[in-house]
């Protein structure tokens, strides 16, 4: 009896190292298996950084180029001697005609420094403002009307109706904001729905209701209460003030639709870079200095805000 | 003294007048008085605009922006257009639709894997992290004209580099939309990286360990069990507003070509923004704008309502 017993479970201990060590077998190829696919994600990922680089490396590397050496020279290979030159021309000779009924109206750099400076600041500090104060009553109040307000501002989001931009052009025309700076600006920035509001919304739903009830407590009111929950709200609207910066720094389509007699950098570049492709006596190397230029501000405006950037953002769910 | 009695019995007033509202009305008149201003913005610029959009695409207007009633005829010619060969809404229903499901196939899945190498802080994770946004930071604009002018000289110079001859891919219409549709999946990653990074960031550490301490070994087993089930708010959310924004952007069609595009790459957001760009005071050709974008909101509607729908469930389920 002890015998079979003796047998039966040294069979069934055998039974259990075999299961252990299949396991182990198993174990140890998946652990393979994830290290391969780890390393080849981690390589496929700077592979695909390096593409990201490669124009910028090109950009770089030809903006200080003799044009004639640009057009004669492999384009990869070093400037034979480093020309400063080129940067000196575009901020000597970037211009932007505009021509309005009223006439011809030439802009130069530091007319198209102060309207970009004024687009890419003003409208985004607006909308944000807006956007900060529909998001925390939203989020923050439950009253009639409140939820309704919040379910179409995610249906507008997620259902855009299109093809309106021209009876917005017949609206802005007639309401005289068409080709005004000013409203334009205020017009912009008037917009309260977007991604940023998700964010935000998302953010105000998540501080605890003890910092409005502290401030009941002692006597104040609402909007006591709403510049205690600023200040926790701040970076985040700091950093989506940044983004958007960066964003209206660039954004020439604007002027070209709604503002045909101003120009800012970025209208300025495109069609600076424009006339080097219709060879009206710009070289690309010098294009290619004015690209540098005038990224500057964004990038540096990144790297100050780095941390920020990449640790404020986060969106919920749309649930309505 | 008499003077102070009467400071004292204004501040009294308006302790009573304070009073008098009651803790619900004050809380009404603080939220609708900050609402107010956004809601009339919504009411002009966002309902007055839909509402006589609407209208116009019912309309005719012609040369001196005098409107005529023409029924259903804007929107027979739009459909018209879409299922006739090579018309240019054909081109651009075609281009739109191919260029957001590529994109979805290819950068979603991918995007979810670089935010989780930004996630798990891997060596030089803050320089991916910065090479990832630089089509952001320096703006896609930029970059577009880096890639256009590199496109133009360099790109043939590049791939003879390493023994690959390429056409003139900026020089023939013919590869338009591949150029940049190519694009848009080559630097079309951006801010939702960062979103979903933080999203992953957001889960609670113990969690993972548990998962470890229960077996749990590979990147494929933390995504489906943890990852994903506690970023599908977040990635559904994406994934909705994308789908709601299949037609309506130009991508990166202006910034290549400005208005003179090559039909052969049009798409919807394209056609609809050159159509009342190159308008040039001239309203004529607000109407048809007007009808496709209607027709196609309509057409997008159910697939948003479906996501949304799904994202719920999926967002209940987990």
């Amino acid at each position: 009896m002890a015998e079979i017993e003796r047998a039966a479970s040294s069979e069934y201990l055998a039974g259990l190292e075999e299961r252990r060590k299949r396991e182990n077998r198993r174990n140890r190829a998946a652990d393979a298996a994830d290290k391969t696919f780890r390393i080849v994600l981690y390589v496929f990922t700077c592979v695909y950084c390096l593409t990201l680089l490669v124009p910028i490396y090109w950009l770089v590397l030809n903006s200080f180029k003799d044009p004639f050496e640009y057009y004669l020279n492999p384009t990869f290979s070093f400037p034979k001697k480093m020309l400063f030159s080129n940067f000196e021309y575009f901020l000597t000779n970037v211009e932007e005609v505009r021509y309005t009924a009223t006439g011809r109206i030439t802009y130069g750099l530091p007319e198209m420094f102060m309207y970009s400076v004024l687009w890419a600041a003003v409208p985004p500090a607006i909308s944000l403002f807006w956007t900060f104060m529909c998001a925390y009553i939203l989020a923050r109040f439950r009253f009639r009307g409140g939820r309704f307000i919040y379910n179409l501002g995610t249906v507008i989001m997620i259902i855009p109706i299109m093809g309106m931009g021209g009876e917005d052009i017949i609206l802005k025309r007639a309401l005289g904001m068409y080709d005004n700076m000013f409203l334009t600006m205020i017009v912009n920035g008037g917009t309260f729905y977007g991604l940023n509001f998700l964010i935000l919304y998302t953010m105000c739903k998540t501080i605890p209701k003890e910092y409005e009830e502290a401030v009941f407590i002692d006597g104040g009111g609402h909007f006591r209460a709403l510049l205690t929950v600023l200040p926790m709200m701040l970076p985040t609207v700091a950093v989506m003030w940044v983004m958007s910066f960066i964003t209206g720094w660039n954004d020439y389509s604007t002027f070209l639709t709604y503002l045909p007699s101003y120009a800012n950098i970025a209208l300025g570049m495109y069609n600076f870079q424009y006339n080097a492709r219709m060879q009206d006596g710009v070289s690309q190397p010098q294009v290619l200095a004015g690209l540098i230029l005038v990224c500057i501000p964004s990038v540096l405006l990144y790297l100050v805000n780095q941390k920020a950037i990449t640790s404020k953002f986060y969106v919920g769910g749309i649930k309505g | 003294m008499r003077k102070t009695g009467e400071i004292m019995d204004k501040e009294n007033k308006t302790v009573r007048a304070r009073r008098g509202l009651s803790r619900t009305a004050r809380e009404y008149l603080f939220c609708y008085g900050w609402l107010a201003w956004p809601l009339v913005f919504f009411l002009v610029f966002w309902v007055y605009v839909n509402a006589s959009g609407i209208l116009l695409a019912f309309q005719s207007v012609d040369f001196f922006g005098k409107k005529t009633w023409v029924g259903l005829d804007n929107f027979k010619n739009f459909v018209t257009g879409v299922f006739a060969d090579g018309d240019v809404f054909a081109v651009s229903v075609r281009n739109s639709v191919v260029g957001y499901l590529l994109s979805a196939a290819i950068n979603m899945p991918l995007g979810l894997l670089f935010s989780y190498l930004m996630f798990k802080k891997v060596p030089g994770g803050r320089v991916f992290t910065f090479i990832f946004l630089l089509p952001q930071i320096v703006s896609m604009f930029i970059y577009v004209l880096v890639f256009r002018n590199f496109a133009y000289d360099g790109f043939t110079e590049f791939f003879a580099l390493i023994g690959i001859k390429v056409p003139n891919f900026m020089g023939d219409p013919k590869y338009a939309f591949g150029l940049t549709c190519g694009f848009g999946i080559w630097c079309g990653f951006g801010m939702t990286l960062i979103i979903n990074a933080n999203a992953m960031r957001n889960i609670d550490p113990a969690l993972f360990e548990s998962a470890e301490m229960d077996g749990m070994r590979t990147v494929f087993q933390e995504f489906r069990y943890i990852i994903m089930p506690l970023i599908l708010p977040t990635f559904m959310t994406q994934f909705v507003v994308g789908i709601g924004g299949i037609f309506a952007s130009p991508g990166y069609l202006t910034a290549f070509y400005f208005s003179s595009a090559p039909v052969e790459a049009y798409n919807m957001g394209y056609y609809m923004w050159q159509r009342v760009y190159t308008s040039l005071g001239n309203n004529e050709s607000f109407s048809i704008v007007a009808a496709s974008g209607l027709t196609l909101s309509l057409v997008v509607l159910p697939f948003v309502l479906l996501a949304r729908k799904l994202a719920d469930k999926s967002s209940e389920v987990y």
